[in-house]
């Protein structure tokens, strides 16, 4: 078996704190990657510590399955050369920062296009590419706080919380690669290419459609709900002796687990003596839950995660380990889903890495290349475009190419 | 012009949010999708969330573009027609808990054998092999499971569970991303498979940048406030009146923040130069730009940043306050659309845009069996029932 996209070819002009992992993705998938980096590298490597051969946990984390070819597309003679490598592609995926510069670079889709009518070329920005504040500059953190979702993490009035990953980088590609795809499949219906875009900004607002839509006429909400939740306190799961538990009531396969929850661990009586309204009925959602919550907290804290985990297995309760990335990579429950994947390369040594997220049977997703170091492939790459040696030699001279350090 | 799937048949019998946002996302891209619901209702139907005029508004956002017709698998006739639209389907969609398919004779070897083409998608919680893979999930479950609560909370305090549902928003994506490679790979095998993806490894990967972290150092990639351990400045500053959101991710914003903070020296300050240099000095750097930002109030700083090329911005802490930016009004990316039995809703805009074929917001979701006549109709007219 191969990659779903195995033998379709990208040319990756993406860089920084999100657009890459949609190129990763293709790669996840069986596409050639190729990632055409500027002379001091995607500004994304310079993100650390920690570093490894001084590429940063940024960069690290979104850019194997990929070559690095080191070109200066600033150069006239550099934008000619990636031309050239976009003429035999089918993918250009590209994040420039500012909504003219894929013109200005003769990098446009109505420019490059012309010589390969069915390329796929997709664009991501981070704030749309029209309207007054296009090319403003904005990063996954400025997007997270512009779009509110700092409201779900934190108190309010503190200093705020973010998200602790990029979060609306990595939704923007993940919707991005689906555009990709599903241009891809209408190519093979109709053998045309077409331009797709996505924004940090457009990604964000569809991953609160939720809260758009439940909010979007306050005066006729009937029903309400617990729908407050951007205001509650902050939320840290059930601390134990050792490993925190995140559990609810909710979707239990025994209905009355939490009684017998409650009954296994001895406070049962007294919940039912503070709050004797609970007597004599099914103890279960929301407003419930936060009553018995304290005593939950209480009991706890005076047991270990592996025989609370036993119980409320036994229970049939929805819960888990409050993983940390410690925990969750030597859980051999985590490792049996083959969540871990590694990959060796000449330079860097064995690499960790967490595996595609999906499954097929017709197809692989695998980690096959690890993050390269800048201009790795440059040789490799100038060469299966018809480059010879004093060619490549004459660009690298004139500081249009570079071949890298190693 | 239609969407790219404009001829793909999906059956979608999904529930909450991980199934339903990728059935959406596909008719959002052309396909006919048709949502299978139980006679009980989904357990969206019964959350308790916000309704408008009796129908809840997250299964109404959450399942737009579908037809909705609702079949008993419990019952022959349910049976038969719900194998009547797999037949005639490109597309399965489940989330069953693991082990239910097969145990009422829906699981992917009975329905390839029905249909060979067909793509049967299995949306589940911890995968399909394995010690967790029975355990169902939800939103709060495979945060916690998937170590992103991990790195979420006040710097050095205890993690903290985002109040969101991080991984409902997420799951649907890679689901949908692997049914549009196997709609892509039957082009050229003709042949159908079986797809799948988790909560759990599409947690880990919205993650992947942090759990890198870990493999690289072997320390526990821990919650920063409103900072990151990778970069600085890269945080929350207070001014005169409120936070306000800044960031320097290269050297050139750096010296363009020195020079709107009239700090000139500090861009010469060699502690400070690269950013790897200003993570180190971090302790030296941020009470002196913490000094500087509280002189004045937050749009001023935001005005004066901008005008640098500094990445910066102010909090939105009401989703009101959406409706009003610019850039969301300037490139439509908030939509309302109306329904007959809902009324008026306010929606976001699909999340792409494709210049050949165009994706568009589907029809919002009503009443349960909406849509009974025109699927029956169709299974007739193409004498797939009776």
């Amino acid at each position: 078996m191969t990659g779903a996209l195995a033998g379709l070819r990208v040319i990756d002009l993406t860089q920084g704190d999100g657009a890459p992992f949609c190129t990763m993705q293709l790669g996840d998938a069986g596409a050639d990657v190729i990632k055409i980096e500027p002379p001091g590298g995607d500004w994304a490597r310079h993100l650390g510590p920690p570093f490894d051969h001084e590429d940063g946990s940024m960069y690290m984390g979104m850019n194997r399955n990929k070559r690095s070819v080191v070109i200066d597309i600033e150069q006239p003679e550099g934008a000619a050369l990636v031309r050239d490598l976009i003429r035999g592609a089918d993918i250009l995926v590209h994040s420039f920062p500012k909504a003219a510069d894929a013109a200005r670079l003769g990098l446009d889709y109505a420019t490059v296009s012309r010589d390969n009518p069915g390329l796929i070329y997709c664009d991501i920005s981070t704030l749309e590419r029209s309207g007054p504040e296009a090319d403003r500059p904005a990063t996954d953190f400025t997007l997270q706080a512009r779009a509110g979702i700092q409201r779900f993490v934190g108190r309010r009035g503190e200093e705020p919380v973010r998200f602790g990953s990029n979060y609306v980088g990595v939704t923007a590609s993940m919707y991005a690669m689906q555009a990709i795809l599903a241009a891809l499949y209408w190519r093979k219906k109709s053998g045309r290419g077409q331009q797709v875009e996505t924004s940090y900004l457009r990604a964000i607002l569809a991953t609160q459609q939720n809260y758009i839509t439940s909010w979007s006429d306050p005066e006729t909400i009937d029903g309400g709900g617990h729908y407050n939740n951007h205001l509650d306190e902050p939320a840290y799961g059930i601390a134990t002796k050792d490993r925190a538990i995140e559990m609810g009531f909710a979707y239990a396969t025994d209905p009355d687990a939490p009684q017998h929850l409650m009954e296994w661990l001895g406070i049962f009586g007294e919940v039912l003596a503070d709050h004797p309204q609970l007597a004599g009925r099914r103890i279960g959602g929301r407003g419930d839950q936060t009553l018995v919550w304290p005593y939950l907290q209480r009991a706890f804290k005076e047991r270990t995660y592996a025989e609370l985990s036993e119980k409320l297995e036994e229970l049939g309760m929805l819960f888990a380990p409050m993983h940390d990335y410690q925990s969750l990579f030597s859980d051999p429950g985590i490792l049996e889903t083959g969540a871990l994947s590694t990959v060796t390369h000449p330079v860097r040594g064995v690499v960790r890495e967490v595996s595609p997220p999906w499954t097929s049977n017709e197809t692989t997703a695998s980690v096959r290349l690890a993050p390269p170091l800048l201009g790795e492939h440059t040789t490799e790459v100038l060469t299966e475009l018809g480059l010879d040696a004093a060619r490549i030699e004459a660009l690298q001279t004139s500081g249009i190419v570079n071949r890298g350090a190693r | 012009m239609g969407g790219p799937l404009e001829g793909i048949r999906v059956v979608d019998v999904t529930e909450g949010a991980q199934g339903p946002w990728a059935g959406a996302l596909l008719g959002d891209l052309g396909a006919d999708v048709i949502k299978i619901e139980r006679p009980q209702g989904e357990m969206t139907r019964h959350s308790g969330a916000p309704k408008k005029n009796g129908i809840p508004l997250y299964h109404a956002g959450m399942n737009h573009g579908k037809r909705n017709i609702v079949l008993d698998a419990k019952t022959e006739e349910g049976r038969e027609t719900m194998l009547a639209l797999v037949r005639r389907a490109d597309v399965f969609l489940e989330n069953w808990r693991r082990g239910v398919a097969s145990r009422i004779g829906f699981d992917y070897e009975t329905l390839s054998t029905i249909n060979p083409r067909l793509i049967y998608a299995s949306a589940s919680g911890f995968g399909e092999h394995g010690r967790y893979s029975h355990k169902a999930a939800v939103d709060n479950v495979s945060q916690a499971m998937g170590g992103y609560v991990s790195i979420n909370g006040v710097r050095g305090g205890t993690p903290e569970k985002p109040r969101f549902i991080v991984i409902d928003f997420t799951s649907p994506l890679t689901i949908a991303q692997a049914i549009l490679m196997a709609l892509y790979t039957r082009e050229d095998t003709g042949r159908g498979s079986h797809v799948g993806t988790s909560q759990l490894s599409t947690m880990v990967s919205v993650g992947q940048v942090r759990a890198t972290e870990y493999f690289m150092r072997d320390e526990v990639p821990e919650p920063w406030g409103s900072a990151t351990p990778f970069i600085v400045p890269s945080q929350a500053f207070r001014t005169a009146d409120k936070y306000i959101a800044v960031e320097c991710p290269d050297e050139a914003s750096w010296r363009a923040l020195c020079g709107a903070l009239d700090l000139p020296a500090l861009a010469d300050d060699e502690r400070f130069r690269t950013n790897a240099l200003r993570v180190e000095h971090r302790d030296a750097l941020e009470p002196i730009l913490a000094r500087a930002f509280v002189r004045f109030e937050g749009d001023r700083w935001i005005a004066r940043l901008t005008d640098a090329g500094v990445p910066c911005s102010t909090f939105t802490w009401d989703i009101e306050d959406l409706y009003s930016d610019p850039q969301v009004v300037a490139n439509n990316l908030l939509e309302i659309h109306t329904h007959p039995d809902i009324g008026w809703v306010r929606t976001n805009a699909v999340p792409w845009k494709l210049s050949e074929t165009p994706a568009h917001y589907g029809t919002l979701s009503g009443a349960m069996d909406e849509s009974h006549d025109s699927v029956m109709a169709e299974l007739r007219a193409e004498e797939l029932t009776r």
